[in-house]
C-alpha cells in the first residue's frame, strides 16, 4: 500500500519520550560503561591501570543520577515516582530496570569509596566483601547497560526498536561511552592516579585498544542493525527509512556514524598501528568527546524515530 | 449476558462511513478534554479513478487478551480484568508512558490536566446495565456490535459465528478483543 | 424532573472540561437526569433525543430509539451541539447597533418599544408588504405565519430555494407531492446525488445498511466518492450537471424493453406514450458521451433497477444532484420521479410513498382566531404565473431578498434561525441587500454574519433551555408527534421565539393574536390526538394515527394521476416532459486549470451554524477535513501537492484553501465541504478557517422555480 494511501490522523502527540529519556539512557549508559572498564581493568592488573580503575570508579555513581532525575520529570506525575519502588512487576522491563538502576546506584557508591585513596569503610583488608561488591557492580553494571535497550526492543508495537540489535548496539555504545568518560577524565587530570610512572600512557593504551575492538563490534553491529531493518518487514523499512533517508539521517549518518564510530575508530587505529605510546590528551579528548556526542545522538535518533514509526500502519 | 462474561466487540467496516458520531459520542461519555481521543477513525484510499474505494476504520483499544501495555506497566497502573476489558487504575499511574509507546494501537493518551494514562474503556461503567458503549449506540449504520463472547446467545456470538473477521495485527500476538469485518 | 436539572454552570468551553475518574471507568454510574428532546443540530432532521444533566450541567445525549428519523441514534453534531450551550459567543442580551456599527445591550422592554415603533412607521409609509419574515423552516414556523399574517404580509420565506426547491416542484409536477423512500424494504437502490452519510439523515443511512444486510444492492451516481459510495455495489462517477442524460437513458431502456409496470402504468399514469415518443431519442449510445458512464453500465442499471420492481427506487434526492444545483435540475428531478414510478414503485414496500403527516390542532379550537392571510402575491414571484409559477408559495425565493431589498420593495425584515448572509450566493449581493433595508431584525443564538449586519439582534434561549412547538417531522411510514423540551434553565436574559413574537405585537396591535403560552399553544396542537402535553414531555415523542400501508392512493396532481406528461406545466411554458437540457456553464476544456466548482456537506457540519463549535472545528482540524478535493491526475497536471495551498478564483469571488489530492473524483471538478468560510468576526472558533461555495456563486434564479443553481460556477485552481 502506497504511503499517499494512508491519512495518519490518530497521533495525539507524536513524541512522548522526550530529550530526558535519551538524556536517561545515555547517562545510565555512561555509568554502566564507566562501572564495567572500571571493574575489567582492576580485574586485569589494577596496578597498571589504576588511573582506569579510579576514573571509572569515581565517574560511575554520578551521570545515573542525573539520568534518573530526568527520568523522573520525563514522567507526567513526577510526584508520584516514588510508586516504582512499591511494587515490582517482574514483567515491565521498567520495573525490573528501576530495582536494578536503584541497586547499582548503592553498589556504585560502595565501590566509589572503596576506591578513593582513604579507606573510609575499612575494607582494605576484607577482600571477599571487596570481591563481592566488585563482582556484583560488574554484573549489575551489565544488567544497566542491556537494561537501556531492552527497555526499547521489547515493544513489539515499534519497527525500529523491536529488535535484538537495539541492545547490542546500545550495550556496546554504553562501554564506549564509559571509556570515553574515563578517557576524558584522564585527559582533565593529567598524570593519573600514581602507579608505574608512565601510568597515565599504559591506562591511555589500555583505553585505545578496548576502544578500538569496541568500536569495530559497534560498526558491525550497526551494520548488522541496518542490513537487518532493511531487509524485514514492510514496516521496518518504512522505519529505518526514516532513520537513514529521513528527517534523522542528518544527526544519523554525521552525528552517530561519523563522529561516533568513524573518526574515534580511525584515531584508535592510528595510535594503535602508528605505535603512539604515550599520551596524547588533544588526540583523545577530541576522540572521546565526538564519541560522546555519537553516543547521545544515536539515542537520540532511536528514541525519536522509534516512537514516529509503527508496526500497524494505521 | 453469561455468569464469566468475555466483553467484545466486532467492527464492520464496509458498513463505516466515517461520520465521527462514534468519536463525539465517546468525548461526551467520558468528558474527555477536547484534543484527547479514545477512539479514531482511519481512512484509506484504494485504487484509481474512477475504479476508486475507500474504507473508514474505526481504531479504539483493543482489549488485547495479550495487552503489552499491561505487561510493560512498572507500577500495575494498567491491568486485566476477568471480562476481558483492559483498564487502567489511574491512582496507581505515574505516567510513564511506557505503556503508550507498547500500544501497537495507539490507543491510549495522556490526560494532559492530570497527567495520568486513559484509554477506552469498552464503556465499563455502562456494562450490565440496559446502556450500550456509547460509540455503539450512536453509531447509524451499526457498524458496531458489543457484547459477551461467552453467551452463546449473544448478538456478537451469533455474528461471530457467521461472519468472517479478522483481529488487526494478529502477528503481534496481542489476541484482540475486536473482530473486524474487511469487506 | 426539571428540577433536578437545575442551572447550568456557565464556565469552560465544549466536550467537558471535568476530569475523568476511575470510579467511573470501575462501573460506577454517575447519578445523571436524562431528559427527552428534539436536537437542534440542524433544521433539517430535528431528532429525538435523551439528554443527560449532571450536576447542573449538559452532559451528553442518546437517540430515542422510537423516533423515526434517528431511531437511537445520534449523529456528531447532535453530540456536540448540546455542548454549544457553554459556547462563550452566545448572545447574552438583546443588542442594539450602533452608529460606529458595534452593538450596545439594551433591555427586551427597549428592544420591543423601539423595534415595534420603527416598523409601525415603515408600514405606515410603504404597506405590510415591505416587511418578509426568514427563517429555516422549523417546527415554530407557523407561529412566523401568524405574526406576518396579522402585520398584513404574505412574505415568510425559507431557505428552499437555496436548497432543494427544484426537486419538490419536480415531485409536485409528476406525483403531487414528495414522497419519502423505503428504502429499508428495497432490493435495489440508486443515489443520484444524494449522501446521506454525510448531508446527514440517520434514519436513510441506517435503512440503507438494513437493506444491505439483507442483500439489496446500492448503486451511488455522484461525481464524487461520496460516504455513502463507501457501502455501494457500483460507484458512477458522473460527469457532474449530467445526471439528466444518465436518467433518460434508464428510461429509455426500460421502455425500450419493455421493463416497465405495465400495469402500473396503464391504470395510475398519464402522458406514457409522448414519453415513449419523446425518450427514443436518448439511448444509452448517446448518454455515455454526456455522463461519462459506458453504455453497458447503463443498461446494467436500468436492467437491474427495473427487474428488481417495484422493490428498487431512485432515492427521492435532496440537495446535492438537483436539489437546487443545475438549469437541468427541475428536469433532473422530473426524469427521478418518471424513472422510478415507470417500474410502479409508487406506494409501495420497498420504493416511494407519501410520508404520513399527521395534522396539527388548531389554535382557533381554543379562541384564537388566525388572522388571515393577506391577498396579495408574494414579493419574491413564488407560485405567481408569469414569474415563477412552480416554486413553492410556502417556501419563496430566500436569494430574491436582497435583490427586492436593492430594488426598493422590501424595507424591513426579520431573520429567524437562518443566517443568509452565509448560506446564500454571492455574499457582496447579499450584504449589499441585506443593508439596504431600513430595519433588520434578526433572532439568533449567536451573532451569524446576519446579526452582524442587522440593526437588532435579540437572543433566543438555546433549544436546551426552552419548550417549543410540537412537531411533525419524524413522519414517514409512521406519524409522530416530538418537541424540543427544556432541559436546563436559561444561562442568559434570552427568550424563546414565541415570547420574542409576543413582546413584539403588543406595540405592533396585534396583541390579540398571541395571547397564549407555549403551553397552551401545544395543549392545542395536541387536542385532536388525544394525548396530553405531559405524555409528550416525558416520552419525548407519541405515535398517532395508523401506519402507512401499501397501494396506490390518488395523487394531488390536476388528473389524479402520476403524470409523466403535465399540462400544466406546458401551460406555464415549461417542458412538459423531461428533455435534455445542457447546464448553463462549463469548464474550459482548454484550460488546465479550469474546474466546476462542486460542494456538499460533512458529517460534523451544519451549513454555516456549526463551524463555530469547539469540538466540531477540532475534528474539522484533525481530520484535515478543511480542504478541496480536487482530482489527483488533474492536480498534478498544475502542480499541486497533497496539502499545498491552491487558489481558487470564479468572476464572483477569490479565496485561498489547501487540497486533498484524491481519485475519488470526477476529473471535470474540484469539491468544496460547505460548512466553512465564516466571516462573521463574533464567531471566534471559525472566523477565517476555510472558504465557502457561496464566494464563488453568482446570483441566479433558475427560469423554472427560481432556484439559486449552486453548482453552476466555473473556478480556476492554481498553486498558491
Ligand atoms: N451533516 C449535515 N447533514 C445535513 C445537513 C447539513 O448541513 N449537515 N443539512 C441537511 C439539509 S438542509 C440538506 S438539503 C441535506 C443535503 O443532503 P445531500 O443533498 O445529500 O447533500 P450534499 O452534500 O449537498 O450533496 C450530496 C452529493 O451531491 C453530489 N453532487 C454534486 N453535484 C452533482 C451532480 O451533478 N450529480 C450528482 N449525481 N451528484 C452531484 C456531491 O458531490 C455530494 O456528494 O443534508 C441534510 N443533512
Ligand atoms: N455556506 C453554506 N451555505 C449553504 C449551505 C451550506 O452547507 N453552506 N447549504 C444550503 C442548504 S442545503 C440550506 S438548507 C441552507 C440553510 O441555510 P440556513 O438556515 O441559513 O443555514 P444555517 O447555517 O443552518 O443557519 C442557521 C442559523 O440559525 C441559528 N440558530 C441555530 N439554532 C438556533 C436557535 O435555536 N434559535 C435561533 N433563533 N437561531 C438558531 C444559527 O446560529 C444560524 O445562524 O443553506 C444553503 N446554503
Ligand atoms: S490495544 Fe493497546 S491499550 Fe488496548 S489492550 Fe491492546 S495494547 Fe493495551
Ligand atoms: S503511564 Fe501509567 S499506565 Fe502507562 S505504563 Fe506508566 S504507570 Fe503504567
Ligand atoms: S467503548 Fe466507550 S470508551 Fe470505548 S471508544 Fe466506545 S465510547 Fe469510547
Ligand atoms: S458512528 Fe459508525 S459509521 Fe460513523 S464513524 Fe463511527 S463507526 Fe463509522
Ligand atoms: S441529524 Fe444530527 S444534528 Fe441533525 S437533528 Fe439529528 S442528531 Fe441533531
Ligand atoms: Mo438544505
Amino acid at each position: 500500500m502506497g504511503n499517499h494511501q494512508i491519512k495518519r490522523t490518530q497521533t495525539l502527540r507524536e513524541i512522548y519520550w522526550n530529550y530526558l529519556i535519551t538524556f536517561y539512557l545515555f547517562s545510565a549508559g555512561i555509568s554502566a560503561g564507566a562501572m564495567i572498564v572500571s571493574i575489567a581493568a582492576d580485574f586485569i592488573n589494577p596496578a597498571k591501570y589504576v588511573s582506569v580503575v579510579r576514573a571509572g570508579a569515581y565517574i560511575a555513581p554520578f551521570p545515573i543520577m542525573a539520568g534518573m532525575v530526568g527520568l523522573v520529570f520525563d514522567l507526567e506525575r513526577p510526584w508520584l515516582f516514588w510508586l516504582l519502588l512499591t511494587t515490582f512487576q517482574y514483567k515491565s522491563i521498567m520495573s525490573v530496570g528501576a530495582w536494578i538502576i536503584s541497586l547499582f546506584s548503592g553498589v556504585s557508591i560502595v565501590y566509589f569509596i572503596i576506591n578513593l585513596p582513604k579507606d573510609y569503610l575499612k575494607l582494605k583488608s576484607k577482600t571477599g566483601t571487596v570481591n563481592t561488591i566488585k563482582l556484583s557492580g560488574f554484573v549489575l553494571s551489565t544488567c544497566v547497560a542491556l537494561y537501556t535497550g531492552l527497555l526499547l526492543s521489547t515493544l513489539t508495537a515499534r519497527p525500529l526498536w523491536n529488535t535484538p540489535m537495539i541492545p547490542v548496539l546500545l550495550f556496546i555504545s554504553a562501554i564506549i561511552d564509559g571509556l570515553a568518560a574515563i578517557s576524558l577524565v584522564l585527559c582533565l587530570k593529567r598524570g593519573g592516579w600514581g602507579g608505574a610512572p608512565n601510568e597515565t600512557d599504559f591506562s591511555h593504551s589500555f583505553i585505545t585498544k578496548v576502544d578500538f575492538t569496541l568500536l569495530y563490534f559497534l560498526s558491525l553491529a550497526t551494520a548488522i542493525f541496518l542490513i537487518g531493518m532493511g531487509r524485514s518487514t514492510e514496516s521496518a523499512v518504512s522505519a529505518l527509512a526514516v532513520v537513514t533517508g529521513g528527517g534523522f539521517s542528518v544527526s544519523f549518518w554525521i552525528g552517530f556514524v561519523a563522529a561516533g564510530i568513524v573518526i574515534p575508530f580511525i584515531a584508535a587505529a592510528y595510535e594503535l598501528f602508528a605505535k603512539v605510546k604515550t599520551h596524547k590528551p588533544w588526540l583523545s579528548f577530541i576522540s572521546a568527546t565526538l564519541a560522546l556526542l555519537g553516543g547521545y545522538i544515536v539515542r537520540s535518533v532511536i528514541i525519536d524515530a522509534g516512537q514516529l514509526t509503527k508496526t500497524i500502519l494505521y | 449476558m453469561s455468569a464469566n462474561p468475555k466483553w467484545a466487540m466486532i467492527i464492520d467496516t464496509t458498513r463505516c462511513v466515517g461520520c465521527l458520531a462514534c468519536v463525539a459520542a465517546c468525548h461526551n461519555q467520558n468528558e474527555l478534554p477536547m484534543t484527547e481521543y479514545f477512539n479514531r477513525i482511519e481512512e484509506q484510499e484504494f485504487g484509481h479513478f474512477p475504479n476508486y474505494n475507500r474504507r473508514f476504520t474505526p481504531m479504539q483499544c483493543q482489549h488485547c487478551d495479550n495487552p503489552p501495555c499491561v505487561g510493560v506497566c512498572p507500577t500495575g497502573a494498567s491491568y486485566k480484568r476477568d471480562d476481558g476489558i483492559v483498564a487502567v487504575d489511574i491512582k496507581k499511574c505515574i505516567g510513564c508512558k511506557y505503556c503508550i509507546l507498547s500500544c501497537p494501537y495507539n490507543a491510549r493518551v495522556v490526560n494532559d490536566e492530570h497527567g495520568y494514562v486513559h484509554k477506552c474503556s469498552f464503556c465499563a461503567g455502562l456494562l450490565g446495565k440496559d446502556d450500550l458503549p456509547a460509540c455503539v449506540g450512536t453509531c447509524p449504520t451499526g457498524v458496531r456490535v458489543f457484547g459477551d463472547l461467552n453467551d452463546p446467545n449473544s448478538e456478537i456470538s451469533k455474528l461471530a459465528a457467521t461472519k468472517k473477521t479478522v483481529q488487526i495485527g494478529k502477528d503481534l500476538n496481542t489476541r484482540p478483543s475486536i473482530y473486524y469485518i474487511i469487506g | 424532573m426539571r428540577a433536578a436539572a437545575g442551572s447550568a454552570l456557565a464556565s469552560g468551553l465544549a466536550a467537558g472540561t471535568l476530569s475523568c475518574s476511575t470510579e467511573r471507568a470501575a462501573g460506577v454510574r454517575p447519578d445523571a437526569s436524562k431528559i427527552p428532546t428534539q436536537c437542534q443540530g440542524c433544521g433539517a432532521n430535528r431528532c429525538g433525543i435523551y439528554v443527560y444533566v449532571k450536576n447542573g450541567r449538559v452532559w451528553k445525549a442518546d437517540g430515542n430509539p422510537k423516533t423515526y428519523n434517528n431511531a437511537g441514534t445520534v449523529c456528531p453534531r447532535g453530540h456536540a451541539y448540546i455542548q454549544d450551550i457553554y459556547n462563550p459567543d452566545r448572545i447574552k442580551q438583546p443588542l442594539k447597533r450602533t452608529d460606529k456599527g458595534t452593538y450596545e445591550p439594551i433591555t427586551w422592554e427597549q428592544a420591543f418599544e423601539e423595534i415595534s415603533t420603527k416598523l409601525n412607521l415603515l408600514i405606515m409609509d410603504d404597506g405590510p408588504q415591505s416587511v418578509f419574515w426568514i427563517q429555516y423552516p422549523m417546527a415554530n414556523m407557523p407561529l412566523a405565519f401568524r405574526f406576518m399574517h396579522a402585520l398584513g404580509s404574505p412574505n415568510t420565506i425559507t431557505h428552499g430555494a437555496t436548497c432543494f426547491t427544484a426537486r419538490n416542484a419536480a415531485f409536485n409536477a409528476t406525483c403531487g407531492g414528495l414522497p419519502d423512500n423505503d428504502l429499508k424494504n428495497s432490493r435495489y437502490i440508486i443515489m443520484v446525488g444524494r449522501n446521506p452519510a454525510g448531508g446527514v439523515k440517520l434514519q436513510q443511512i441506517r435503512d440503507i445498511a438494513e437493506a444491505k444486510r439483507k442483500g439489496a444492492r446500492l448503486v451511488v451516481l455522484d461525481p464524487r466518492h461520496s460516504e455513502t459510495a463507501v457501502m455501494a455495489d457500483d460507484w458512477l462517477a458522473v460527469r457532474p450537471a449530467s445526471d439528466l442524460a444518465f436518467l433518460l437513458a434508464m428510461i429509455n431502456v426500460i421502455i425500450e424493453e419493455g421493463l416497465y409496470d405495465h400495469k402500473f402504468v396503464e391504470e395510475h399514469t398519464i402522458g406514457f406514450d409522448s414519453l415513449r415518443d419523446e425518450i427514443v431519442t436518448y439511448p444509452p449510445e448517446w448518454a455515455e458521451k454526456i455522463c461519462d458512464i459506458p453504455k453497458e453500465t447503463i443498461y446494467r442499471i436500468a436492467r437491474e433497477f427495473a427487474f428488481n420492481k417495484p422493490r428498487a427506487l431512485i432515492h427521492r434526492g435532496y440537495h446535492g444532484g438537483y436539489g437546487a444545483g443545475y438549469l437541468n435540475s427541475f428536469q433532473t428531478a422530473r426524469a427521478v420521479a418518471i424513472a422510478n414510478f415507470l417500474i410502479g414503485n409508487y406506494e409501495r414496500v420497498g420504493g416511494l410513498f407519501m410520508p404520513l403527516k399527521p395534522t396539527l390542532g388548531e389554535l382557533e379550537k381554543g379562541g384564537h382566531p388566525a388572522p388571515a392571510i393577506p391577498d396579495v402575491e408574494k414579493a419574491d414571484g413564488a407560485g405567481v404565473p408569469g414569474r415563477y409559477p412552480t416554486a413553492s408559495y410556502s417556501d419563496g425565493i430566500a436569494h430574491a431578498v436582497p435583490e427586492l431589498a436593492l430594488a426598493g420593495k422590501l424595507k424591513a425584515g426579520f431573520v429567524y434561525h437562518m443566517n443568509p448572509v452565509r448560506t446564500n450566493p454571492n455574499p457582496a449581493r447579499v450584504i449589499a441587500g441585506y443593508k439596504k433595508l431600513e430595519l433588520l431584525v434578526t433572532i439568533d443564538c449567536v451573532m451569524s454574519e446576519t446579526a452582524a449586519l442587522s440593526h437588532y439582534v435579540l437572543p433566543e434561549s438555546f433549544f436546551l433551555e426552552r419548550d417549543d412547538h410540537v412537531d411533525t417531522v419524524h413522519s414517514g411510514p409512521v406519524a409522530q408527534l416530538t418537541m424540543v423540551q427544556q432541559v436546563v434553565k436559561p444561562m442568559y436574559d434570552t427568550k424563546p421565539l414565541l415570547e420574542i413574537i409576543t413582546g413584539l405585537s403588543r406595540g405592533l396591535g396585534i396583541g390579540k393574536y398571541f395571547n397564549f403560552t407555549m403551553d397552551e399553544l401545544n395543549d392545542l396542537r395536541l387536542r385532536p390526538f388525544g394525548v396530553t402535553l405531559d405524555e409528550l414531555k416525558k416520552g419525548g415523542v407519541i405515535e398517532v394515527g395508523p401506519r402507512w400501508e401499501e397501494g396506490f392512493k390518488p395523487c394531488k396532481t390536476p388528473s389524479g394521476k402520476i403524470e409523466f406528461y403535465s399540462s400544466q406545466l406546458e401551460a406555464w411554458g415549461l417542458d412538459p416532459m423531461p428533455r435534455w437540457q445542457e447546464p448553463l456553464v462549463a469548464p474550459d476544456s482548454s484550460d488546465k486549470n479550469s474546474f466546476r466548482l462542486l460542494h456538499g456537506k460533512q458529517a460534523i457540519h451544519t451549513h454555516s451554524m456549526t463551524a463555530n463549535v469547539p469540538y466540531l472545528m477540532e475534528l474539522s482540524s484533525r481530520y484535515d477535513m478543511i480542504r478541496l478535493w480536487i482530482n489527483r491526475k488533474r492536480a498534478e497536471a498544475i502542480g499541486l501537492k497533497d496539502g499545498d495551498t491552491a487558489v481558487v478564483e470564479s468572476d464572483i469571488g477569490k479565496g485561498t484553501v489547501r487540497v486533498r489530492l484524491t481519485d475519488g473524483l470526477h476529473p471535470s471538478a474540484v469539491w468544496m465541504p460547505s460548512g466553512y468560510g465564516i466571516f462573521s468576526k463574533y464567531l471566534t472558533t471559525a472566523y477565517g478557517k476555510g472558504i465557502n461555495y457561496n464566494d464563488f456563486l453568482d446570483t441566479y434564479f433558475d427560469p423554472a422555480v427560481g432556484h439559486i443553481m449552486s453548482n453552476e460556477i466555473i473556478v480556476r485552481v492554481a498553486k498558491a
